[in-house]
């Protein structure tokens, strides 16, 4: 078995970062597999970007948003604190119907144009009060020139001050009881005493959609990330986000199936609840290594439907509930606990994964001795038909039961 | 210098039938094996009847 030490020589790749965080967090020598696996460089460009994959960064969000985002939609304009950019697409031939919802202190001012040359032209403007639905109704043969995607666009700025939240909401023309899924295509705003900027939903009707890039720069003071981006279903990129007071982050990307690519600037070291977090994220392939999870105490479903996931490291010191975390990850190939403790809270089901007897070996090699014995399911992986006894022992030993 | 050893405990399900702690599943005619601190009377048999009811719960 190769060790840490010699895995780095083969990974030239943020092999120091990546050493570091590992040797950090406790992880034991690890087979060079494994190790290749959790630096794996393996990502492809969705196929409905309009460049050329490159060989760089592609699990990189500024390159996919450099990458995939169509050259003739309207350029975002930079954003200044308490303002917030909407780009979005009206579609032919119906009245296009958009909603949303500010509260801030006072009233909160809409605008909607176009952007020549970076700058944002105004057409009109709408003042509301904070708590209260804007409701914005627009015609498609009144906008511009039709994009690549068959759509024409408007730029909405909102401005008001100290905004706390922005969320969609429903619209008094549109029938449908819980329909708030509005073509806005890509949000960008600085919203630094935010607390919920609620774009997606666990309603996928009420969920954005269509929207594909995000960004929230500056600071913010999220602390419930609940289901922010549920069912985003056509995001492709985060660009920014702080998330340095995000505490609950349950369904924070559930069911966003195209989002591969994710911040390693990400700081979770304040999560404790990440259940349903990456549920049905089908297209991440890899948890960067410089994710902090150690504070996390609930990992019911985190990666479940996690389809693309290949590898995982995952403290687990902390945790309390921890119901079918890797359930139907069937590309996962590497799994690594970190921490120690006397206990685990439930079985652990990596039924159908692509865990290879090796790989099998590490995790065992990386697992607490429990005093209460919990039971591994490896039923239908690779590793169920090589492990031999003495790999199987590792576990065994440590008092957790393997199931094939 | 002294040395010990441990007993490692294999259960086998029958043919069709899938081996349970209430928690976890073998494969219908796999196999379980043991982890040191576990008893054999923590698992029993089911069918594969019993445990297509028990995923569908499951996963509801």
């Amino acid at each position: 078995m190769a060790t840490l030490a010699d895995a780095t020589s083969l990974m030239p790749i943020r092999r120091a970062e990546l050493a570091a965080n590992l040797t950090a967090m406790g992880v034991p020598s690890l087979s060079t597999e494994t190790f290749k696996a959790l630096n794996a460089k393996v990502l492809t460009i969705p196929t409905d970007g309009t460049g050329e994959a490159e060989s760089g960064d592609l699990d990189d969000p500024a390159v996919v948003y450099r990458k995939t985002r169509p050259d003739d939609w309207l350029k975002m304009p930079e954003v200044s604190e308490n303002e917030i950019y909407l780009l979005f697409h009206l579609f032919a031939p119906t009245e296009n119907l958009i909603a949303f919802t500010v509260t801030c202190t006072g009233s909160y001012l809409v605008e909607y144009g176009t952007v020549v040359n970076g700058s944002f032209v105004v057409s009109g403007s709408e003042s509301v009060a904070s708590g209260l639905s804007y409701e914005g109704t627009f015609g498609y043969g009144d906008w511009g020139d039709e994009t690549s995607n068959a759509a024409r666009q408007v730029m909405l700025k909102i401005t008001g001050a100290d905004i706390l939240t922005f969320t969609q909401s429903l619209h008094s023309e549109r029938n449908y009881a819980v329909y708030m899924s509005w073509n806005i295509v890509e949000f960008k705003g600085n919203l630094p005493s935010c607390t919920s900027c609620a774009v997606g939903s666990q309603t996928a009707a009420s969920a954005l959609q269509l929207l594909q890039y995000f960004s929230l720069e500056g600071t913010n003071n999220i602390s419930n990330a609940t289901n922010m981006f549920a069912n985003c279903i056509g995001l492709l990129a985060i660009t920014a986000l702080y998330t340095s007071k995000v505490t609950n982050a349950t369904g924070l990307f559930r069911v966003c199936t195209k989002l591969m690519a994710l911040l390693d600037t990400f700081d979770f070291s304040n999560v404790t609840n990440a259940s349903y977090m990456f549920y049905n994220t089908s297209s991440i392939q890899r948890i960067p290594s410089s994710w902090d999870f150690s504070s996390v105490t609930n990992i019911s479903s985190m990666f479940y439907y996690c389809y693309s996931l290949i590898a995982a490291v995952l403290p687990i010191t902390n945790i309390t509930v921890a119901s079918t975390p890797f359930t139907n990850c069937q590309s996962l190939k590497n799994i690594l606990f970190t921490g120690s403790r006397t206990t685990f809270p439930a079985a652990l089901t990596l039924q159908y994964s692509s865990l290879s007897s090796e790989a099998a070996v590490d995790f065992f090699n990386s697992l607490p001795t429990i005093t209460t014995s919990r039971a591994i399911t490896l039923t239908n992986t690779p590793a169920a038909l090589t492990l031999t006894a003495e790999q199987r022992a590792v576990a065994e030993a440590k008092n957790w039961t393997i199931t094939i | 210098m002294t040395t010990g050893s441990i007993e490692l405990i294999t259960l086998h399900a029958d043919e069709g039938k899938v081996l349970t702690n209430g928690e976890a599943y073998s494969s219908p005619g796999g196999s379980v094996f043991l982890g040191v601190g576990d008893n054999p009377e923590n698992w029993r048999e089911i069918t594969e009847e019993e445990y297509a009811e028990a995923m569908a719960a499951r996963y509801d």
